[in-house]
């Protein structure tokens, strides 16, 4: 700070030396000035003593304001209204006032941003609601034929179609829901069954038709969470793993307890991710190979799974060896009550 | 049992109409969507279920409305699944909440119970099923037959009801298979096969004899 005051200063600093050489040149050379030596090393030892005190002064008068506001800017919060007081020189004032200016534009447009993406979500909201209603219709108009599947083969293949549709809607619930996830969470004691069970209800037609054999191993352990967003993450994790599963393939869930966490296993004996791609799982629209040969891979799930996790502080990892599965865990950690208030 | 059905999905009205007919249920819906209360009071019945998302007031506020007069039982049927509209939904009274898109025999079950609970009604709601001259008792999950009782595992009980409430129709297996997953329980097609082989033998102890025929390449059927 004080090498940049002193540079900008220099001119004048330069200007003073240079004129005092002027004097002292005179001083010596005019033949007519007679000065003995000790008023000679007076005069300047005191222009320079005075230089330096001047120099002091407005370093420290005008360094002030700007040592002051970038101190603020440091920390994000800052108050460009308490910098008045440190006002000193007419600059100061300018530049303040330029500051106040620019923030108070981009404040505005920072507020009608907001308003408009709350607009955005809340007309999301709204049309996730009235979709449903249709959706629902359908679906009661589905299974009031189902026994009857025989004379309407067809039947399956919009239910399949039906099932696509509403896991995109839902999706599509959680996404615009996901910007306000910090404040948007209510945990509360449920047992990994309560996430595991509704949604492989869910996807029934699905592994029956796949032929696929459950194996379910301690889901009776209660972990602490938000239920909605949690059934939501194994809703995404469950269908890549039937997505992927072959014929008569295994969809195993288990668990594990310590006394710091919980951990979820969900595994499946699919084709498995390649090592060098499990890394960018978690990327927003990364598919991987198997992803690009499935149709309908959006590449959102696991993304939206690892942002949901992350809020909510809980773990998500994906293990996988190529040809043998994939094995996807969830870590629910305990915290004492004192961490999971300064959380909140 | 008179149920008052708001919603003004007329699909949905439909099919919701249709089921609880099946149980012998008399259900009514409302058509002019400002006159819920009147039809309410008219019709007086013993149990409402309310959509929220409705035209001119939303359930929430019919469900007030509705309390002020009456203890009948409200069962909310909404897409919204905001822990912050359950709450809301029990606060102005409300008795159960169920979420769209729903399973049309969960909520059959769950109007049941809440008859059961308000009126203490055990045994005028069909709790038992009458079939040939035996009795599938719901609660119990047993079946009687010349005064002889079977008692049927949880999984047995669920296939046996499955083909007796879909009487004189084939019930594929996959479609077994599908409501029992819908239930959570998630059966193989080998526990599949072994569950209604010992139903077969469960009845033929009784003297029930070839009730549950098969038919190849379709499902089953029970006459």
């Amino acid at each position: 700070m004080w090498k940049s005051f002193l540079r900008e200063r220099l001119s004048w600093i330069l200007f003073v030396l240079i004129w005092l050489g002027v004097i002292d040149a005179l001083l010596l050379l005019e033949y007519d000035i007679k000065v003995s030596s000790t008023s000679f090393w007076y005069l300047n030892l005191l222009t320079l003593c005075l230089l330096i005190l001047f120099l002091l002064w407005r370093g420290v008068k005008e360094r002030r304001f700007l040592k002051k506001l970038s101190l603020m800017l440091q920390h994000d919060a800052y108050d460009l209204q308490e910098m008045h007081t440190y006002v000193r020189t007419k600059a100061d004032e300018e530049m303040l006032s330029l500051l106040q200016h620019i923030d108070r534009v981009y404040r505005k447009q920072t507020h009608a941003l907001h308003v408009k993406q709350r607009e955005q979500q809340e007309y999301v909201t709204t049309w996730v609601h009235e979709a449903k209603s249709p959706l629902t219709a359908m679906k009661l108009l589905i299974n009031a034929h189902r026994t009857e599947l025989y004379k309407w083969p067809w039947l399956k293949d919009i239910e399949d179609e039906w099932m696509k549709i509403d896991a995109l809607v839902d999706q599509n619930l959680y996404a615009a829901r996901l910007q306000k996830l910090e404040k948007d969470y209510q945990v509360q004691a449920v047992s990994l069954s309560e996430l595991v069970f509704p949604n492989v209800a869910y996807f029934s037609k699905w592994c029956i038709e796949k032929k696929l054999h459950i194996d379910v191993e301690n889901l009776d352990i209660l972990v602490h969470t938000d239920p909605k967003w949690m059934q939501f993450v194994v809703k995404q994790v469950l269908s890549n793993a039937i997505k992927y599963s072959p014929l008569e393939g295994k969809l195993s869930f288990f668990s594990e307890e310590t006394p710091k966490y919980v951990k979820l296993f969900i595994a499946d004996q699919g084709e498995g991710i390649p090592t060098q791609d499990l890394p960018r799982v978690f990327e927003k629209g990364f598919t991987g190979n198997v992803g690009r040969k499935t149709k309908g891979a959006t590449g959102l799930g696991l993304y939206f799974s690892k942002k949901i996790t992350d809020a909510l502080g809980h773990g998500i990892e994906v293990n996988s060896l190529l040809h043998e599965g994939t094995t996807v865990i969830l870590t629910f950690y305990k915290r004492n009550s004192f961490d999971n208030l300064s959380k909140m | 049992m008179k149920i008052l059905v708001v919603e003004d999905d007329g699909k949905i009205y439909e099919l919701v109409k249709e089921k609880f007919e099946q149980w012998s249920f008399e259900v009514v819906g409302v058509e002019d969507f400002q006159k819920v209360m009147e039809v309410f009071i008219t019709e007086s019945p013993e149990l409402v279920i309310l959509d929220v998302n409705l035209p001119v007031y939303d359930g929430f506020y019919w469900c007030q409305q509705i309390r002020t007069v009456s203890k009948a039982p409200i069962v909310f049927l909404s897409s919204r699944e905001h822990p912050m509209d359950i709450v809301m939904a029990m606060n102005v009274g409300a008795d159960d909440y169920i979420q769209k898109p729903f399973n049309l025999d969960v909520l059959v079950a769950k109007v049941q119970a809440l008859l059961r609970r308000t009126y203490s009604y055990g045994d005028t709601i069909s709790d038992v099923i009458e079939w040939n001259g035996a009795v599938l008792d719901l609660k119990k999950g047993s079946l009687h037959y010349n005064d002889q009782e079977i008692h049927l595992t949880k999984n047995e009980f669920f296939i046996l009801r499955l083909l007796l409430e879909e009487r004189g129709k084939i019930v594929s297996r996959e479609e077994l298979m599908r409501r029992l997953w819908e239930d959570e329980k998630f059966v193989s097609d080998n526990t599949l096969s072994v569950n209604i082989t010992r139903i077969r033998t469960k009845l033929e102890d009784i003297g029930l004899n070839d009730k549950i025929v098969t038919k190849k390449g379709q499902g089953y059927l029970v006459n």
